[in-house]
């Protein structure tokens, strides 16, 4: 997995919890990295996961909550790294169905061993988008978080709900998103 | 531990991880900018090839440049050429792009037809300026090209901008894409108007009689198969017609050959008045023509149609003020039980006309093909046959009928007769074969056999001090013949003496068949020293001209005429007056068939020469001739 998602969620924690709760994540936790991640590495997404349940047996914070909290922290990341791809979409549901066709294509390029998920997109009104996410690591709570992020971006807000067949899924989701702009 | 020391232990931890994550991040990014530098290095490999790849592909872009430069410009010239061929060729052309729907029209095309392109245009899409009877042909053509692919070609007429149709040779050919679709097809149109036409008018001349402008024999034969065949298929009767006219040749000689032609355009005229749409009229030759009646359901009407024809011939016909009343002789074979072929039917249609020609009397006259004819026909052609073999085998021997000279009452020569002897049939007399030898072209070499036979005998009987002389009988037709001259020259050089001892015997019918020719031959045999007899005097023309013109020394007084001395007396002034003019012009006469007494006694008081028949003998034998007395007694006035 990416490094830049473990350096990030390394910065959320320390961000949100203090270096002293990081410093005894890392502590507590027996990784491979031994903690010590880099943006430019890649690591075992499994440490991730590791991270994240220890974290919020420390905090008491459900592990779905941290994982949306810092996919919406990372979507803020991820936009200012590269703000000539945010210019080009004029809104939310631009930039979510482009997703597949323009952003990971361009991240490919750069990462060629990235595994990034599949995301298919379905119009369903003018503020109405259905999202389909497959992927083979259970992060669809991060991918909502994403989603959080992208509608604070664009000045908005999601009320997302997940099809009740795959309610408890993480690898398999289908968003069903309506929009709503929030007035400034 | 106290908080202070934890936090310092947090801390050194925090550092060592941060020191760690950056001595990873330097190694990975150590690494990523050797992989960088080991791409650039692979790039810079990359782009030297490609250089030079573009250099090898510049280069052979500006061959290919040279070449599609110096192809556009063979292109150029062979379009000028295209162009130059198009302004020289005598064809015009014609192309249509299918794809772009787009239509070419060379110069000469336009010229040729004298039509707008628009008008070419609608005359093309719908062929409205080629002729109905050809459109078929062409469609066909066009078909069958689609199918094929191989070049198509027709000969067809198309209507130019002044309304006449002249003929032209279309070619053409269309071009196929992959998929099998016709992307273009193009053309071209020749004037073969001026060859057609002629071809048409030798075709005619190759076909009609020039004299009559009906047709000819060979058209003629086309189209009897043709009626023929539909006859067959209809279970129909025709009538084959073979008519000659009678009496042609003396229009020729007489009034000349123009009078001729005018006849016979003047016959073929009514001939061609007188028929039906469907029937045939043709000139076969001279002055024989044929009718074709077709569809005939009675012999009735066969037999109207030829009193129709008669009649139209009959009407008095002048020539330069010359009246002619032309006749005919005419023979009908009925189709299909006289003839089930051509060949057939005009043998039979011949032997009835042969039938006509002998009963016409003085008029015109047909008769139908009876099976009598066509039996006496095969009769005919075996005894041909026979006949040829005889002569080959010299089947034939010599009688001898001796002529008595009245004042002597001596046999002093005797006439030569020639007899065939048959192996079935026994003897046959002169007058069962000659008729037959003569139309089978046999007549020359039975004369030629018959003078050999005489001249053995010439020697025989002279030695034996019976005769003086022999006479023999020539058929006029062998008479005429350039082989008898020879044949008499050649005998000659053999037995210089021969021609004292043989008198050559002719008929009158020689002067009608050719009057100079026969004159000639005739100052020849005397000249050779032969004497010369003619025969049958008193039957036919009967003319002292000859007599008095020619060096005859012997006329025969016709045995008709000593039959009728007894009963008919102006027979017997005939007979006595041409005694008498004969004696005038120094020539003798021998009275044939003398058969009684008292013609003997009339012959005698008119001073009749000789004299030959049954009252003194029959015809004999060499042997019989070598053993008679040369004496007769039984002269009534001795």
């Amino acid at each position: 997995m990416m490094g830049m998602v473990f350096t990030g969620f390394i910065e959320l924690i320390e961000d949100e919890f203090g270096y002293e709760t990081l410093d005894a994540l890392l502590q507590s936790c027996e990784l491979d990295s031994e903690g010590i991640y880099t943006a430019v590495g890649s690591y075992n997404h499994e440490e991730l996961l590791q991270l994240v349940v220890k974290l919020s047996e420390m905090s008491s914070v459900p592990v779905t909550e941290l994982v949306k909290l810092f996919g919406k922290k990372l979507f803020v990341e991820l936009i200012g790294g590269h703000p000539e791809i945010a210019s080009e979409m004029t809104d939310s549901f631009d930039l979510l169905s482009k997703i597949d066709s323009y952003i990971h294509v361009e991240v490919y390029k750069l990462y060629p061993q990235a595994e990034l998920p599949k995301f298919s997109c379905e119009r369903l009104g003018d503020n109405a988008i259905r999202l389909h996410y497959q992927s083979n690591r259970p992060f669809a709570s991060f991918a909502e978080g994403l989603l959080d992020g992208c509608a604070n971006h664009f000045n908005e807000h999601f009320e997302i709900t997940r099809t009740p067949e795959t309610k408890d899924s993480e690898t398999d989701v289908i968003f069903n998103i309506t929009r709503t702009p929030i007035p400034s | 531990m106290s908080v202070m020391e934890d936090r310092e232990q947090v801390l050194l931890r925090r550092v060592e991880r941060e020191r760690r994550a950056r001595k990873e991040a330097e190694q990975i990014l150590n690494e990523k900018s050797k992989e960088l530098w080991n791409t650039n290095q692979k790039l810079q490999q990359v782009n030297e090839q490609l250089d030079q790849i573009v250099q090898i592909r510049t280069s052979e872009l500006q061959m290919a440049k040279t070449k599609a430069e110096l192809e556009s410009f063979a292109h150029k010239k062979a379009k000028e050429r295209f162009q130059l061929a198009m302004r020289a060729t005598s064809a015009g052309v014609w192309e249509k792009n299918i794809v772009d729907n787009v239509w070419y029209f060379s110069e000469r095309l336009t010229s040729m037809f004298g039509y707008s392109e628009e008008e070419l245009l609608f005359g093309f899409k719908n062929l409205s300026f080629i002729h109905n009877e050809d459109k078929k042909t062409l469609l066909h053509v066009l078909k069958k090209h689609f199918r094929e692919r191989k070049a198509f070609d027709c000969e067809c007429r198309v209507q130019t901008s002044n309304g006449r149709y002249k003929w032209f040779w279309v070619v053409g050919q269309a071009v196929w894409n992959e998929n099998g679709d016709v992307i273009r097809i193009a053309g071209s149109f020749s004037d073969i108007d001026e060859r057609v036409e002629n071809s048409k008018l030798v075709e005619k001349m190759a076909h009609y009689d020039h004299l009559t402008m009906i047709p000819n024999r060979v058209l003629y034969n086309q189209e009897l198969d043709v009626a023929l065949s539909k006859a067959q298929s209809n279970k129909d009767s025709l009538a084959v017609i073979l008519i000659d006219l009678n009496d042609f040749k003396q229009v020729n000689d007489t009034l000349g050959h123009s009078a001729g032609d005018h006849l016979l355009h003047h016959i073929a005229s009514q001939f061609k008045l007188n028929i039906r749409e469907s029937d045939i009229v043709a000139r076969l030759g001279g002055d024989e023509f044929s009718i074709v009646l077709t569809n005939v359901s009675d012999p009735q009407f066969v037999v109207k149609k030829c009193e129709q024809i008669i009649e139209a011939i009959s009407s008095p016909f002048y020539y330069q003020r010359n009246l002619i009343m032309p006749k005919m002789s005419m023979g009908i074979a009925i189709y299909p039980e006289y003839g089930s072929n051509r060949e057939e039917l005009m043998i039979n249609a011949d032997l009835a006309m042969y039938k006509a020609k002998g009963d016409k009397g003085n008029g015109s006259g047909y008769q139908f093909c009876e099976q009598e004819h066509i039996n006496k026909n095969i009769e005919r052609t075996e005894l041909s046959v026979e006949l040829d073999k005889a002569i080959t085998e010299k089947g034939f021997f010599m009688r001898f009928q001796p002529v008595i000279d009245l004042t002597r009452g001596e046999m002093i020569f005797a006439e030569a007769l020639l007899r065939w002897k048959h192996s079935k049939k026994g003897e046959m007399l002169p007058e069962k074969f000659i008729p037959v030898a003569e139309e089978s072209g046999l007549i020359t070499r039975l004369g030629g056999l018959s003078i050999e036979l005489l001249v053995q005998q010439v020697d025989r009987i002279m030695s034996a001090k019976r005769l003086e002389k022999l006479t023999i009988n020539i058929i006029p037709s062998h008479f005429l013949s350039q082989s008898f001259i020879v044949q008499l020259q050649e005998l000659i050089n053999t037995h210089p003496d021969i021609s004292q001892y043989m008198t050559i015997e002719i008929t009158e019918a020689v002067f009608l068949m050719n009057i100079e020719a026969a004159k000639s031959i005739i100052f020849q045999l005397h000249g050779m020293g032969f004497s010369i007899s003619l025969d049958d005097f008193g039957t036919g023309y009967s003319s002292f001209k000859y007599l008095q013109e020619l060096p005859i020394e012997v006329i025969k007084l016709d045995s008709s005429f000593i039959a009728e001395i007894d009963i008919d007396p102006s027979h017997r002034t005939i007979a006595s007056t041409i005694i008498e003019l004969s004696h005038s012009l120094g020539i003798k006469v021998i009275a044939e068939g003398v058969e009684t007494n008292s013609q003997l006694a009339f012959l005698q008081d008119h001073h009749c020469d000789f004299a030959q028949g049954s009252y003194f003998f029959k015809p004999l034998s060499i042997i019989e001739l070598l053993h008679m007395q040369r004496g007769v007694s039984l002269l009534p006035n001795s």
